[in-house]
């Protein structure tokens, strides 16, 4: 196994979950820089003297108690905070995100006392600066690929022990309380293998006002109704998917139009939720892209681009008549009309023969 | 031989010379398919047959509308609006006839072959107009020079389906048809030359030719005191008529009302009708009043019109010129201004030697030509005078122009050589006096000054003998001498002045002389069109040393493979040259091509060919672009690619993003515009140097060498991200590329490739403070 590898597995769609600890080696650890994710230099861990686990990280302060209403990303698609009973308790690598890559998300990070140094000789501390401390240190991270592919880099292996998920936690200055980490492994565990948190584009449909079809083109200043159906796949099953900040964008180079589209209301029936909007063409003919682009933190991706040109006036849909072109129908018909009467006078209106003759010599 | 049967003979001959002449002009028009194979030339063409394939597929009306969103990606273009459609129709409907008479013939070969048929029926105009200038010899002549001339046969080989094809035809025909409405001073000529007119605007922008140069003739006429009926009823239909019809083709619009181009026909109908007004006003009043009318009218209409128009221009009424007229007045103004007018070889001005190459011994008849209208002078002979001034002048300053000098230059040639064989034929009589003697009796006529009928003229009296039957003496003579054409010419005149040459020596040299130019032209005429305007430029051909010609087609093997392989709607991006084909040949949707209406757009095209990779990336991201195509010669030499194009790609792209593109970063400190070694960084970090040298130097296994420009390119070829090859023709000569997506883990797609290739980040994200 190697980097690449992996890399490719992700992008045919794969799902990885990846948990280190002190002893992390080079592979995993080039591995994950791909992803922008830099664990620590090996044989270090994360101390913190001020939270730590009173009964698991008595000895060397390594297993730290952290809380997870302040220092977990408040993203309920992943992790939703009102389950998990309790501090969720780590003791492992400290890793580092790149703030940079926007599909990258720290899920889980130290408290700010929290410092990454060498397991061996702790002594030293009071020297040197520890590479990484507090907030900085990302304790559980993870990525959804642009492909919706998620990797959830983890920075300890115990966590996921029968001993974490059966302790209970006492901090120094805290209540006892039941480790969060079942709860908070399930759910993490459930994301990233894609059983919750994903979104599909069931339907995409668009006509004009007042009409069923799909049309080949729209014309500029067209009314017309655009709809797009989600669906949200978790339990096992899909459901409708609801939201209130779902967009429309028509753009072309630029966007045109962005409108919140609305959600029909669900009821006991609907498979998907559904949502629509009515809006007027924009006075711009080219080829416009109709583009949902949602994109939210622990939801798939969802981006549906409907490609649609919008055409301008054909010739014969111009008004035929136009008051201020008046002036010059009235001018054309008195010019027929006085031609004719012209020619009417001229050739029968009893001018004299002898005038014809005299001209024309 | 008596007069009689002289006629008669001339009378099968004529028609049987025309035919053969026609037969000629499309045979010499034939080589690229007898060498090649029926298919569409070089750029426009192809876009002419792409919208002659889309009006005889889906009908006329789905033409006129049609909004084509596969050009101009993501702006589309309003193909109905923006075409002048007289080509596709001519064709459509001459494929239609075919097809009413169950003649299966494909529209491609009507295409094909359009231009030549129609060179046909230009010999035939040339021949018209020629007549109405001298006599049916000289018309002869100049349709057997207009049959072959190279300068004209280099816009009408078969193939080369363009405007120009039908619009020299219709150019040359419209000027016969004013000419015969000036002579004869008839509303329906007057309104055959508005139709024809209105068949010229449907078919080409240089209409603009015919607006100017017909006003031009009349307001030139006015100067020279000649006002008559003939010249008032003659314009005023034509512009009248020609003006409203030409409104209706959707590409001109309002442009005859509102632009300075057009201004010049609207000024003189004006002046004519107020010159009409003062020959009203002269029947009523006395001479010394009139005088005085006439003098505070020209100054208070001077006034008004001066004092309008530029009132009118200053509030943008009426647009200025355009900067293609401006830099028909000075050759530099779109180098600096407009550098996408300038970068078309063809508005180059043009180089000495082509006037020879395209007109070979026309050139030097020409002036003898226009000296012998001179000569005459009569209303005809201004026009012809006035054509020849101003399209010499066009064609000097641009390539392309050359093609409306062709068809005076044949006239003319025409008239100064068969004035050369009347003199040198004629048997007993002398041509050369009896012309003079012909424009004492004519100018005898026009100048009576008691006539009611100043129409009056020889001209008329050749055009219709019974007309003329019955008048005063000298009209009589010069009916006859009409009739009689220039054979029995001067027999009728007995009593002239002869300047005998009588010495059959004499008359042989010339005469043999003069043949021997025949053939010469002739020759000269076979050739240029054999070797060089024969090519379809789609496909190229060249020798090898042992004399094997060798087909060079990566052109259609890189279309093919773009139509093969890519999705439907695969947007390409490429330099505006090969929009056309693209769309024609590859069926792909381009962001820029050869109708160049949005500078804009073509200038992102240049960025995005001009910047580094990262730049020209959000570009090609943001116009959802699939694949690059750029041509590159350096392999076989071929020097019209796109790295020797790049320098204009860049000043177009400059004079848009001047602060992402800068010309000068382009040239080494020396002043030198290099590819190899010496090569700019900003040259070398282009995508366009990307994507043309890739892998380039592992062809040669490192010593590459550019046979287009001579350079020694450097062992290391440049690197490319953001791009992944996806086709390089045989030849090397189009290079296809396939834009990346973005990177699925969000890296850039710099660090990505490299990890394609192996390297893995050493360097750690995390720095020890």
């Amino acid at each position: 196994m190697d980097a690449k590898s992996v890399v490719k597995f992700v992008a045919e769609g794969g799902n990885i979950l990846i948990a280190g600890s002190s002893e992390l080696g080079n592979t995993v650890r080039e591995l994950s820089r791909e992803f922008d994710v830099e664990y620590d230099t090996k044989n270090t861990a994360v101390f913190d003297h001020f939270n730590y686990d009173q009964a698991l990280g008595k000895e060397k302060h390594d297993t730290i108690a952290v809380s997870p209403a302040s220092h977990m990303s408040k993203i309920d698609a992943i992790v939703p905070l009102d389950q998990l009973p309790g501090p969720i308790l780590f003791r492992g690598i400290a890793h580092s995100v790149n703030p940079r890559n926007s599909l990258l998300t720290p899920i889980l990070w130290a408290p700010q006392e929290a410092y990454s140094w060498e397991t061996a000789n702790q002594e030293d501390t009071a020297n040197q600066n520890p590479s990484i401390t507090g907030k900085d240190i990302a304790l559980v991270s993870v990525m959804q690929a642009r492909n919706n592919g998620r990797i959830a880099f983890l920075g300890s292996t115990e966590m996921l022990s029968d001993v974490f998920f059966a302790a209970s936690v006492k901090k120094h200055g805290d209540q006892e309380a039941k480790s969060g980490n079942r709860k908070f492994i399930e759910e993490l565990t459930k994301w990233t293998f894609q059983e919750k948190g994903v979104l599909d584009v069931v339907a995409v449909e668009h006509h004009k006002v007042g009409e069923e079809e799909i049309p080949a083109h729209y014309r500029i200043k067209d009314n017309m109704t655009y709809t797009i159906s989600l669906a949200e796949y978790h339990d096992g099953e899909w459901h409708p998917f609801a939201a209130n900040d779902v967009q429309l964008e028509l753009i072309m180079l630029d966007p045109y139009i962005r409108k919140t589209l609305d959600q029909v209301p669900l009821d006991a029936e609907s498979t998907v939720g559904t949502f629509t909007t009515t809006l007027q063409l924009p006075d711009q003919y080219g080829v416009f892209k109709f583009t949902v682009n949602y994109k939210r933190h622990g939801l798939s991706y969802v981006e549906s681009v409907t490609t649609v040109g919008i055409h301008p006036f054909r010739h014969d849909q111009y008004p035929r008549f136009i008051s201020q072109a008046k002036p010059y129908y009235t001018s054309a018909a008195s010019m027929g009309v006085g031609l004719l009467i012209f020619s009417f006078v001229y050739l029968w209106g009893g001018l004299d023969s002898s005038v014809k003759t005299t001209k024309k010599a | 031989m008596s007069a009689e049967t002289t006629s008669t003979v001339a009378r099968v001959l004529k028609p049987t010379i025309l035919i053969l002449i026609a037969v000629v002009a499309i045979a010499s028009r034939l080589f690229s398919i007898i060498r090649f194979e029926s298919v569409i030339h070089e750029f426009d063409p192809w876009f002419n047959y792409r919208t002659t394939q889309h009006l005889v597929k889906n009908g006329f009306y789905e033409f006129w509308n049609w909004f084509d969103e596969k050009s101009w990606y993501p702006l589309g273009r309003v193909v109905g609006g923006t075409v002048y459609p007289g080509i596709m129709v001519t064709s459509a409907l001459i494929h239609n006839v075919l097809h009413f008479f169950n003649f299966p013939v494909d529209i491609r070969n009507v295409c094909v072959f359009l231009a030549p048929m129609f060179s046909g029926l230009t010999a035939f105009s040339a021949y018209l107009l020629t007549k109405e200038l001298k006599d049916s010899s000289a018309g002869l002549l100049a349709a057997a020079f207009l049959g072959v001339a190279p300068g004209y046969i280099s816009r009408s080989v078969a193939g080369s389906y363009d405007n120009e094809g039908i619009a020299i035809f219709l150019l040359v025909f419209t000027f016969y048809l004013w000419i015969k409405a000036v002579k004869t001073g008839s509303a329906f000529f007057g309104l055959l030359t508005a139709l024809f007119y209105f068949y010229m605007v449907s078919a080409w922008g240089g209409y603009v030719f015919i607006t100017n140069l017909v006003p031009l003739h009349v307001f030139t006429l006015l100067l020279m005191g000649r006002y008559s009926n003939r010249l008032y009823v003659s314009y005023s239909t034509f512009y009248a008529v020609g003006t409203l019809l030409s409104m209706q083709i959707p590409f001109v619009g309002f442009q005859p009302t509102r632009t300075s181009e057009h201004m010049a026909a609207l000024g003189v109908f004006g002046l004519i009708q107020l010159f009409a007004f003062a020959e009203l006003v002269r029947g009523y009043v006395s001479p010394k009043q009139f005088k005085t009318l006439l003098r505070s009218g020209i100054v208070a209409v001077g006034a008004v019109s001066v004092v309008g128009l530029t009132l009118l221009s200053l509030s943008g009424v009426i647009a200025p010129f355009t900067g293609r007229f401006y830099s028909l007045y000075d050759t530099g103004y779109a180098k600096i201004h407009i550098p996408i007018i300038a970068s078309v070889s063809e508005h180059q001005p043009t180089a000495w030697t082509s006037f020879f190459f395209d007109l070979q011994m026309l050139i030097f008849l020409f002036p003898a030509g226009v000296y012998l209208c001179f000569k005459e002078l009569k209303d005809e002979h201004v026009f012809i005078i006035l054509y020849s001034v101003f399209a010499s002048y066009f064609a000097g300053v641009m390539v392309r122009l050359m093609l409306t000098l062709t068809p005076v230059v044949c006239v003319s040639a025409a008239i100064a050589y068969s004035t050369l064989l009347d003199t040198y034929l004629e048997k007993s009589e002398h041509v050369l006096a009896s012309n003079l003697k012909g424009i004492q009796a004519q100018s005898s006529v026009t100048d009576t000054p008691a006539s009611n009928t100043p129409a009056t003229t020889t001209t008329e009296a050749k055009a219709g003998g019974k007309k003329a039957a019955g008048k005063g003496t000298p009209a009589k003579t010069v009916t006859k001498a009409a009739e009689s054409e220039s054979k029995t010419h001067a027999k009728t005149h007995s009593d002239k002045k002869r300047y005998p040459i009588f010495n059959w020596d004499s008359r042989a040299m010339v005469i043999v002389q003069l043949t021997w130019f025949l053939f010469m032209f002739a020759w000269h005429c076979t050739y240029v069109t054999s070797g060089s305007y024969s090519s379809p430029s789609i496909v190229l051909a060249s020798r090898q040393a042992d004399g094997s010609q060798v087909i060079i087609d990566d052109f259609r093997e890189a279309y093919y493979w773009l139509r093969k392989n890519t999705k439907e709607d695969a947007k390409v991006l490429a330099w505006w040259d090969y929009g056309y084909q693209m769309a024609g040949m590859a069926n792909v949707t381009t962001l820029v091509d050869n109708n160049t209406w949005n500078n804009t757009h073509i200038a992102t095209v240049g960025k995005a060919m001009a910047t580094s990779e990262e730049v020209s990336y959000e570009v090609l991201r943001q116009h959802d672009v699939d694949y690059v195509l750029v041509l590159f010669g350096g392999v076989i030499g071929y020097s019209g690619d796109d790295i020797n194009k790049f320098l204009w790609m860049i000043r177009i792209a400059e004079g848009v993003y001047p602060k992402e593109v800068k010309e000068v970063d382009f040239f080494t400190p020396r002043g030198e515009y290099k590819v190899d070694h010496e090569a700019t960084p900003t040259m070398k970090n282009s995508l366009m140097y990307k994507m043309s040298y890739y892998r380039f130097a592992e062809l040669y296994g490192g010593n590459a060498v550019d046979h287009v420009r001579g350079a020694r390119m450097p062992a290391e070829g440049p690197t490319l991200s953001v791009l992944d090859e996806a086709y390089t023709t045989e030849n090397w000569l189009v290079r296809i590329y396939k834009v990346k997506d973005l990177d699925i883990l969000g890296r850039d797609l710099k660090d990505a490739t490299a990890f394609e290739k192996g390297k893995v980040r050493k360097t750690s994200l995390l720095k020890r403070k």
